[in-house]
This record gives C-alpha cells, structure tokens and sequence, in this order.
C-alpha cells in the first residue's frame, strides 16, 4: 500500500511540473499585470519599465518561471504581482476555505439525494418515478450554471426575496455567523448541486442496476431476506462504491472548477480568485492555485482508489 | 480598466432565457410603483441623461446603512501603488477619504477643494512663469482643514505626497511631479511648488482626476531632507486608515469595505447623512442587476453593458453618464503587415466611408436611448470646453469624398463594385479588437458591410485582451486599425498619445504610448505647447488649433464614448444620487448627500 | 399428490415479454413432483427453462401460471411475508460460486445473514461454525471474504449458506458447471453425503446428463421449455424414449475408448430454435432423425402409454433402445 502511494506521488511530479509550466507559460501570454498600464496616459515609460523591472518580467520567461519553481518547490508561493507585494498563500488559503466548505456541503447533500432518487428509479426501473427522475436528472445536467444561477436568484433572491443573491456574508457582518453564512451558501450550493444530483442519480442507477442483476443478490433473496434489506444492505451498499468514489474525485476537481458557480455568486472561493488573477496577469496566485487544484485532484484520486479498496475487498494494490 | 470576457457574453446571451422565465413574476411588480413619475431629462450638468423620479422635496432623512455594489473590487487600495491604477480603488475608496488640491466639481471642472482657501489663478500671483523658465505654483491652504487623528492638513503633507510620488516602490503616475524640483512648506498654510518649467495639467497633481495629498504623518519614518524615506508601497494596501475627506474606512477585506463618517471633517454641507456606507462586490453584471433588484444593494455604477436599458427598469432608477473611455479605430501607421502606406488620404478616406451614428448607434444603443457620436481625438465633450464637438463632424459618408482621395493617392477602382487597389494590391485593411467583445464584434459585422460599397475591405484577426494590449499595442505589431477604448482625463494634455519621441521602439525600449498613431511634428509640439500654456485662454487657442490638426490628420477615427450609469434603487435611497453619472471620480462621488428614502 | 411428495409441480408457465408485444415462453405448462428425500435431475441444454423452473419454484420470479405446492402449501398464492418464511424451507445453491457471493461480505456474514434475520442471532457464531465444519471448510475462515478462496470452496460457501437456514429441499442449479472437473466429484460427493445425514430433498440441475446420473433417482429432460421426458434414473438411462434424450445420451462420452470409437451416435444438429419462435408441432422436430409429418403438425403430449414413464414423442414406443 504505501508502495502504491509513493510510486503514485512519484507519477505526479512531472504532471505537476508540466501544468506549472503549461500555465506559466498561456498566463504569460494571454494576460499580464503590465498589460493594465498601456493605456493609462498617466505613467510615465519610466515608470512603467521600472515597475516591469522591478516585479522581474523584463527577465526571460524561463527565468521568471525557474525562480518561481525555485520558491515553488521550498514552500514558498511568492508574493502577487498586483497586490501590491501581498503574500499568496493566505489569499489562497482562505479561497481554498471557502470553496472547500461550498464543494464539500453540495457534494454531501448531492450524495444523498442523488443516492436516493437513483435507487428508487433503478429499483422502479420504467416506472413513472423513474422517467421523471431521469427526465429530470437530463434537465438538470444540460442547464449551464450560469444560467440555473441566474434562475435561482431571480426566484429565491428577486422575488421571493428569501436568500441573498451573492457573496457569503451579509454586507455589513463582520465576524461570524452561522446562519447568515449558511444562507449565502444556500444558492451557490444548490446551482451546483444540481449539476451534482443529476449526475449521482444517473450514477446511482446504472450501478444499482447492474447489482440487481448480480447473482449475490438472488442469493440474498433466497435467504429470505425482506426486500428493503436486500436493496439497502447488498444493493445499494456495492452500489455506492462507484459513486462515492467518483465524488471523492469531484472534490478534487470541484477545488478549481467552480469558475463559473463563483463568479455568478460572487462567492470569494478558488474559481473567483482563478479569474481574477487570470485577468490581472498575476501569475503567481494564478500558479499557486493551479498547483493546489493538481494536488487535490491528485490526492482525491488517490483517496478515491483508497475509498475502492476500503470498499470493495477483492481489490490488493500491490 | 476594462475587463471583458467570453463569460460575459454567454452570461448576456442567457439572460434573454432567464428574463422570459422571470416575466411572470415581474409583471405584478411594476404595477405597484403606478404612483411614481418617471421623468427624462437631460440635466444641465452636462452629459448626464436622468431618468428618475422626482424628488418630493422634504428632508433627506438622517443615519441608518447604505449597501453599493463595486463592479471591479480593487486588488488593494494603495493609492500610489499599481493598486491605483484601477478605476475602482478610487472610486470605491480613495474618493472618498483623502482630501486633494484642485478637485473636480460635477461637470468635471477644476475647482479649489475645501483643502484649499482658494485656487491659484494668474490674477491672484498663485500661477507665476518665472523668468528662468522655471514655474511656482502657490497654493493657500484652508486653515480649517484637518486630518481624522485630528492634524492640520498643510504643506508639508504636500511636499510628503510630492516625494511619495516619485519614490514609492512601484510607483507609477508619476507624471507631472517629476517636474516639480520643490515644496516650500516653510509655511504650513502656504505650499509654494517650483516646476522646472511651465506645468498646465497641474490641477491633476495632488488631486484632480486620480490624485490626492497623503498626510506625513502616515509614514512616522520619512524624513523630508532624504526623499526616499517617502516610499509608502507598505502601508493602506487594505485599507485606508486615515481620513481628510467625508466618509473614513471602518474596514477593507477582499468581500467587503465598510465606510462610517469622519467625524473631524470640516466641510458642513459635505457631512454623511447616513452612518454607514457597505461596498460589496458584484464583478458580474447579470447578479449586479438582480442584487439591485432583490434590494441587497441599493446603488451600483456600472459600465455600460448590453441590454442595460431594457434590464434597468423600475424601481431601479438610472442616471446615464457620456463616460470617460474613448472608443475609436486607432490607427498603426507602422502595422508590420501592410502592403501599402497608411497615408493622411487613406486615412481620411476611411474616415468618409463610416456612418459612425450607425456604428454608435450598433455599439451601444442597447446601453442609452440617444447615443452620441464622438468627435473628438483626445478630449471627452463631458469634461469642460476642450472638445470642440465639430472636429470630427465633416467625416460623415461621402463617396465622392472617398474616390477623390484614394484617386489622388494612387489607388484604382477597377470594379465600380470591387476594392480599390493599389500596385496590385487591393485596400484590405487589417483589423484587431478584443476577441469575446461583443459589443466591439458587433461593430466590426456592421462596418465591414458599411464600407464594401466604398470599396475598402477588412481582414478581422481578432485577440485575447492580453494579447492585444501587453503584447501587440506596445510594439506596434497589430493593425494597421485597432479598435478599443481609451481613457481621457479632463485635463486636454495629450501629450502621452502624440509625442513622437513616444513611438515605441527598440531604442526606447518599446516605452511610450504613441503606439503608431501620430508621426507629426507640428501636432507633437502643440501637444507639448499645450502642457505649457498655464493661462487658460491661450490654451484653449492650442487646443483648437491642435484639434483642426489632429481632424485633418486622423491619427484614430473617434467612435463614441462608453457611458457608465449610476443604477440605484429609488424606492430604497433619497437624495442626488443619480448627479455624478458623468464624473471622472464616479457615481458614489457624493454619497455623503445620499440618505434612505423614508 | 402423494404423500411422499415434498414438492408437485403443476402447469408452471413463464412468458417474458421481451418488448414489442412479443413473448418467450421460457417455461410452458410444466409439471413433476419431488419426493421427500430423493434427488430429481433436472437437464436439458442452456436455454430450456431449467434454471427458469428452479426460480420460478422459489419465486425469486415470479410465474404467469400453474402452481407449486412445496410442504402442502402453495408457494405462488403465498403473500410475501409468507413466501420469505417458506424460503428456509427451500434453498437454491447457484451456479456461479463467483458472481452469486455478496463480495463486500466476509464468509461469516454470508452464512450467517440468513439465521440472523429469522432470529437465531443467539450462537450465531457456532452456527456458522457448525455448517461450515459440515461442508468441509475450516470455521477459522469465517472472517476471510469470497475471493480470497478457490471456486471449490466458494461453493462450498454457498452450500453452508443454504444449509444455514436448515432447509428441507435444495435446489442446485448447475452447481459444479463452473468448477475443475477434479473439484466437480468432491461437491457432488458432499451434497450426496449432505442429503444422506440430513434427509434433503435435491433438485439437481445440469445440462449434460452425465453429471447427474450418479445422484438422482429421477431424471426429468426439458426441451425448450417443456419437459421431454421424465422417469427414473434407470428408465431413462437405459431406455431412453425421447429422440432428444437419446442424442444426449450419446453426446456423454463413454470411458472406454473402444466402445466410444464404435458405438453409433446420434448426432444433435445445429443450436435449438429460438424460444420466441418455437417450431410447430413438436418442438424437436427441426433437429430429430426421425421425424414425420405428423410431428410438424401435432404437438405431442408427455404421457406415459407408450413407455411406462412421461415422453413427448408420437413414436416414443418406435425407438429403439440401446
């Protein structure tokens, strides 16, 4: 097992250098934090070769891109280019925070609901329920966030007037509070877990269906056994192992892919960050993001096999 | 400045489904504000459009909160830093807590600000050009004005903010007070500031557009005899925490500023009437606009963005602002990839093939009811008298305009219905913008069918804004036309756009933002000859006789202006709040006048 | 109906619908009875029914008509609570000793889930245990899970698990298919000694006759969905009476070499007809030497006139024996 770790952690170096490098090198051409000043009459040329000397991006890109690996690989992300010298990692960090506690919250409810509708329309297979639910799990897949987002809020938000439509805290609130903070998380997390339910339903049912098929559970029904515990203890139980995995792996990819989710809900997580730093040129919050979406989808790969190992006992890694 | 995306315009694509789905719902609403009238005006200050409902006149009602909505939250608030550079780190901030010099009135005029006890004129010895070609400025200060923690605003806070200026790590606008050789404060009451020759743009140094005076005290450490102790690149990168204006920062994160009052500030008729003012931010338009409409914010000052008429509607109430951002086809005289000059004639030529009240008509008609065509090359008609409104007004379509000046540069038109062509080649002319705009997009599908019978041709290649403006413009590898914005100020020096030294190139280092658009010497020097000319009469005589010139030369063909719009909600806030739509200092320039409607 | 009789197996009918308004009659009007005690080989080549039958008997699905009485009550009229109690009673061991073991489950679980749910949590353990030490595996395994032991085994397992519920009839479906020939006579020598020590009643089902020809004491061959014929072990064996019977007789190969070169083979031409479109008359004539016109015309009933056992054929008494 911690072979199988170490030779997997092996693998991902030179992924991680090769997106490092891969970002590095389209963030430097597609945008830059001098790109701002062109047209502003204001600096003077002087100024402005000063300010690209000093932030080192008059360097050759290869250089640029050794020295921030140089700090990369010591613990060091550097500092922004655009905020003016502020270290990175507490800006990702506290990003890293809020996406985490908005995937993580979508994806637990997704799993439940999504767990729940596919084993009823696998179990009901054709019925009524189950046309709707796929019906349903079809719409809800193909609507873009942005336009289910913009739905949610001008429902809940716009009329209703029942939940805010962006940010995480009510203007005005400093500190914590748990219901206020709990309210702003309500539709972000609902536009993604959406995307979420449809996908563990769908999810849920082909694998229920195919472990209604298996022979063990003709065997646990010639026990005897009641058909909810046939369903809940063999069924669904083998069934959840590739759902669950796939929504450790989601984790993982969720930690960066929440661009749009974030930008509509002006929700201050990883995808904002993204996008700003993506506009502003400022390559090395950019960068330090990019490493810890990679890590985490590599870490959650990993647990997911992990999770498949703990779950499922036929599987050794060797 | 001006962030676009392809985001952006699937977002506007969508909103049309997501307003259809909503219609139901809305329908109800806007039948209970029946009461109000709605009114259009045009108020006098200036290229504001207001459509708002009337003010019932009573007493503005004093305390409770404010909620705006910031459409770009600054990445830091320095004001001397590259964090200055964005719009909104003054709009959102330094507005409205650092006092200045000169300041901006509503119509964009330089006016004394209560900083001062009056403005330097010729008249009043304020204004001298001294005989060794140097030039004072004598600023008297207002003997009332004070600082939050309680200190006298004097001199020695502008000689500190002159030395900051220069040697702030990271400093960038710096132009103008490199110019400055010193501060007298020996009075504190009385700044004496000597140029090393004639400045006219003064009134933009330690206020104006985008500058303000920063107090000495914020940096315990400077000494005024060693000037790079001035360097503040440390300090109120989150946050301002000092005030010498109306509001004081009660806190700044990346989610949220917080303004409260500052108690110690001496302007009467400039105190807060609400006690606190929250700024959030709302980088997309789609949830601006439902923010407003939920009520969550009660204002926002948005750019101009597709749609925005038909989606601000009641009870949101809308102030349209003609907009500081010039946007035009500029023109790259040095484009590596033409096959012929890009002459005064071909230019001129273009210029006679546009039907730019279309083209405006196209790029922003879903933003404002009228739009204006703008016409001129580097003054905005919205900031005092500079722009003469006719420069530009003889560039309407003319076909006999167009034969007679291509025909006089050698081209041919073989084909009555084909391009001109010259040694073979035909007038294909190569056109960059912003890939993802759509309303610059826009404008391209309609001018390529405007000038096919005109017989000149476009080849489209589009950019990344990335690409576009920290790759191409500086080393003039686009065109030969571009279209984009550029900003104005209201000062008219035009130096930075037409100095002919400033054509980047391997020599200076690819610096200088003449990218291609200006190789005359005689406009280059009344550029300079404008900086120069401190009385103001004279002035306006260079600036003239610089606009004939540049409309003969058409260094870039002036399209429009893009408006921004102050959106608030009448039913929630009182007060003028739509008034500074138009102002280089934005729409919550004076919130301090704005309360909660009863 | 006997008395002996543990199980009786009246006009057991199965259509699928397969869509379309089509229907396969998978089982068609099939009956037999059980005695208590004895083993009952069920065969006929893939596709006939015969595990159909077996699970159909069971209700782990449900038939469109006929009935099964097992222990003087019949099983199709049974409400579902009922149904699950009789299920103890009958126990089904499947073919697949891979497939048909919850893999997520240790071997204790597996056998022990059973008496669980109907109450014999107290000694739980030892039961396992017990049945456990019956099928020949070490009790010590309990806590091992499926893959970790041989295909022998796991069906080993599996007949534990049935055993666990103390069932009175077993139903093998194809048990020992799966396995090495070498591991195929130990599972057949245990469910012999099992019945032996525990007064089971077998249904054995197989598709080739050899496998159950030491085990049973009657033979019942089905033929696309109906049984062909039906009797003793040694009737049908030795006087096979059925044409199709006889051609799987002879597909059993003989141990001596000599006796296999030369004996004369009835050779079984081509796959059997598909069930959704089974042939007029009788079912088998498509593919037997001898059939008439008649055949094609008449679908011949199972009796037992002819032969003195069931047999499906117009000239059963024609046939002649080996």
């Amino acid at each position: 097992m911690l072979r199988y770790i170490l030779r997997r952690i092996a693998v991902t170096i030179p992924i991680l250098l090769g997106i490092s490098l891969l970002i590095f090198v389209s963030a430097r051409q597609i945008s830059s934090p001098e790109g701002q000043l062109t047209l502003n009459p204001r600096i003077p040329p002087e100024a402005k070769a000063a300010y690209i000397e000093a932030l080192g991006l008059d360097r050759p890109w290869y250089e640029q891109y050794l020295t921030w690996l140089g700090n990369f690989v010591t613990g060091d992300f550097g500092v922004s280019l655009v905020k003016n010298g502020q270290e990175v990692w507490p800006i990702v960090q506290s990003a890293l925070a809020n996406t985490l506690l908005l995937a993580v919250v979508s994806i637990a409810i997704s799993l439940l609901l999504g767990v729940i509708l596919g084993t009823v329309a696998a179990v009901r297979r054709n019925s009524i329920f189950d046309i709707v639910a796929t019906f349903g799990a079809f719409v809800a897949f193909s609507v873009p966030v942005f336009l289910s987002g913009l739905l949610l809020q001008l429902i809940f938000s716009v009329q209703l007037g029942w939940l805010p439509t962006a940010g995480i805290y009510s203007p005005g609130q400093q500190g914590f509070d748990l219901v206020d903070r709990v309210e702003h998380l309500v539709l972000p997390g609902t536009a993604l877990a959406l995307q979420l339910i449809a996908v563990y339903s769908r999810f849920m049912r082909a694998s229920m269906l195919e472990v209604l098929e298996a022979d063990y559970i003709r065997t646990a029904r010639s026990k005897g056994l009641s058909e909810l515990r046939v369903i809940s203890q063999h069924g669904v139980r083998t069934a959840l192992i590739p759902v669950v995995t796939r929504a450790a792996i989601d984790i993982g990819l969720i930690v960066g892919g929440l661009i749009v989710t974030e930008r509509v809900f002006q929700y201050p997580g990883m995808g904002l960050l993204f996008l700003d730093s993506l506009f502003a040129g400022d390559y090395p919050i950019l960068l330090a993001v990019t490493m810890i979406v990679v890590l985490s989808v590599f870490i959650m790969n990993l647990v997911a096999d992990l999770l498949y190992a703990v779950l499922d006992p036929r599987i050794r890694f060797a | 400045m001006i962030r676009e995306s392809k985001l952006i315009r699937l977002l506007s694509l969508v909103f049309a489904f997501a307003l259809v789905a909503a219609a139901c719902g809305s329908d109800g609403e806007e039948s209970s504000d029946a009461g109000t009238t709605e009114t259009t005006a045009a108020s006098d200050d200036g290229g504001t459009e207001t459509t708002a409902a009337s003010d019932d006149g009573g007493e503005p009602m004093a305390g409770g909160e404010i909620v705006l909505g910031v459409e770009q939250w600054p990445e830091c608030t320095n004001p001397v830093t590259s964090c200055a550079n964005a719009s909104w780190t003054q709009w959102s901030s330094t507005t409205h807590v650092l006092p200045r010099l000169m300041e901006l009135d509503v119509a964009n005029t330089h006016v004394a600000s209560p900083a001062l006890a009056d403005a330097p004129t010729v008249d009043n010895g304020g204004i001298a050009a001294n005989d060794d070609g140097t030039f004072t400025l004598t600023f008297n200060m207002n003997p009332d004005a004070v600082w939050s923690d309680g200190n006298p605003i004097t001199s020695t806070d502008v000689k500190f903010t002159w030395q900051a200026k220069v040697n702030t790590t990271g400093t960038l606008q710096t132009a103008g007070y490199e110019k400055i050789v010193d501060v007298d404060d020996s009075d504190p009451l009385v700044a004496v500031i000597t140029f090393s020759e004639n400045y006219a743009p003064w009134p933009d140094l330690f206020g104006g557009t985008t500058d303000f005076l920063y107090p000495a005290a914020s940096l315990p450490t400077w000494d005024p005899a060693d000037p790079s102790t001035a360097d503040m690149a440390d300090i109120w990168n989150e946050g301002i925490t000092i005030s010498g204006g109306p509001w004081i920062t009660e806190s700044w994160t990346t989610e949220q500023h917080i303004l409260v009052p500052n108690a110690s500030y001496w302007v009467e008729d400039r105190m807060p009437l609400v006690d606190r003012v929250v700024m959030v931010p709302r980088e997309d338009s789609d949830t601006e606009v439902a923010s407003l409409q939920s009520g969550e914010i009660f204002a926002a000052f948005p750019q101009g963005f597709p749609g925005a008429k038909d989606r601000l509607v009641s009870p949101i109430e809308t102030s349209v602002g003609l907009g500081t951002f010039m946007e035009g086809l500029w023109v790259n005289q040095l484009a590596p990839g033409r096959n012929f000059e890009i002459t005064q004639n071909l230019r001129q030529a273009v210029a006679y093939s546009l039907d730019r009240q279309a083209i405006a008509d196209a790029a922003i008609g879903t933003i404002v009811d009228s739009p204006t065509v703008l016409n001129c090359t580097g003054w905005n008609p919205s900031f005092g008298d500079w722009c003469d409104d006719t420069d530009y007004a003889k560039y309407v379509q003319d076909q006999a305009k167009v034969d007679e000046l291509l025909t006089a540069d050698g081209w041919t038109r073989p084909d009555a219905n084909g391009l001109w062509q010259k040694d073979g080649q035909d007038l294909v002319l190569q056109w960059n913008t912003v890939a993802g705009n759509l309303r610059r997009e826009n404008v391209q599908a309609v001018v390529v069918e405007m000038t096919r019978p005109f017989g000149i041709g476009w080849e489209i290649i589009n950019y990344d804004a990335g690409e576009l403006f920290s790759n191409r413009l500086p080393t003039l590898d686009y065109g030969p036309v571009a279209l984009f914005a550029n900003s104005t100020s209201p000062d008219p020096s035009v130096v930075a756009l037409y100095d002919i030294d400033g054509v980047p190139s391997e020599e200076n280092g690819f610096s200088g933002q003449n990218n291609g658009w200006n190789f005359d010497q005689n406009i280059s020097d009344l550029a300079f000859a404008i900086d120069l000319e401190v009385d103001p009469v004279a002035r306006l005589e260079l600036v003239r006789e610089a606009g004939d010139a540049l409309s003969e030369y058409v260094p870039w063909i002036p399209l429009y202006l893009l408006p921004n719009i102050t959106a608030w909600r009448g039913d929630i806030l009182a007060g003028p709040v739509g008034d500074y739509a138009n102002s280089a200092n934005g729409g919550f320039a004076n919130m301090y006048d704005w309360s909660l409607a009863g | 109906m006997s008395e002996d009789d543990i199980l009786v197996v009246e006009n057991l009918t199965k259509n699928f619908d397969v869509g379309r308004g089509q229907m396969v009659r998978a089982v068609d009007d099939v009956s037999f009875s059980v005695k208590r005690g004895e083993t009952l080989g069920l065969v006929g080549e893939s596709g006939c029914g015969k595990s159909t039958t077996a699970r159909l008997i069971l209700r782990l699905i449900e038939a469109t008509s006929g009935s099964v009485m097992f222990e003087e009550q019949d099983l199709l009229k049974l409400p579902t609570n009922e149904m699950r109690r009789l299920r103890r009673r009958a126990q089904i061991v499947f073919q697949d000793p891979y497939a048909s073991l919850n893999p997520r489950m240790t071997v204790r679980d597996i056998i022990g889930e059973g008496p669980l749910v109907w109450g014999m949590k107290a000694n739980l353990d030892d039961r396992v245990a017990e049945v456990m030490t019956r099928v020949g595996l070490n009790p010590d395994w309990a806590k091992r899970y499926p893959h970790e032991f041989s295909g022998g085994q796991r069906q080993r397992i599996g007949i534990a698990r049935a055993l666990a519920l103390d069932p009175t009839l077993i139903i093998c479906d194809e048990p020992v298919s799966a396995l090495d020939v070498s591991v195929q006579a130990q599972i057949l020598n245990l469910l012999t000694d099992l019945q032996d020590e525990l007064d089971l009643t077998l249904i054995f089902i197989a598709h080739d006759l050899s496998v159950v020809r030491h085990i049973s004491d009657r033979v019942a061959v089905m033929y696309l969905g109906r049984i062909a014929e039906l009797g003793t072990r040694d009737e049908v064996y030795e006087r096979p009476s059925h044409p199709y019977t006889r051609a799987l007789l002879s597909a059993v190969p003989i141990p001596d070499p000599v006796t296999e070169r030369n004996r004369a083979r009835t050779m079984l031409e081509g796959d059997p007809p598909s069930p959704l479109n089974p042939p007029s008359g009788c079912r088998f004539h498509p593919r037997c030497p001898i059939a008439q016109q008649v055949c094609s015309e008449v679908e011949p009933v199972l009796g037992s006139e002819a032969v003195g056992h069931p047999v499906a054929c117009h000239f059963a008494e024609a046939i002649p024996q080996v």
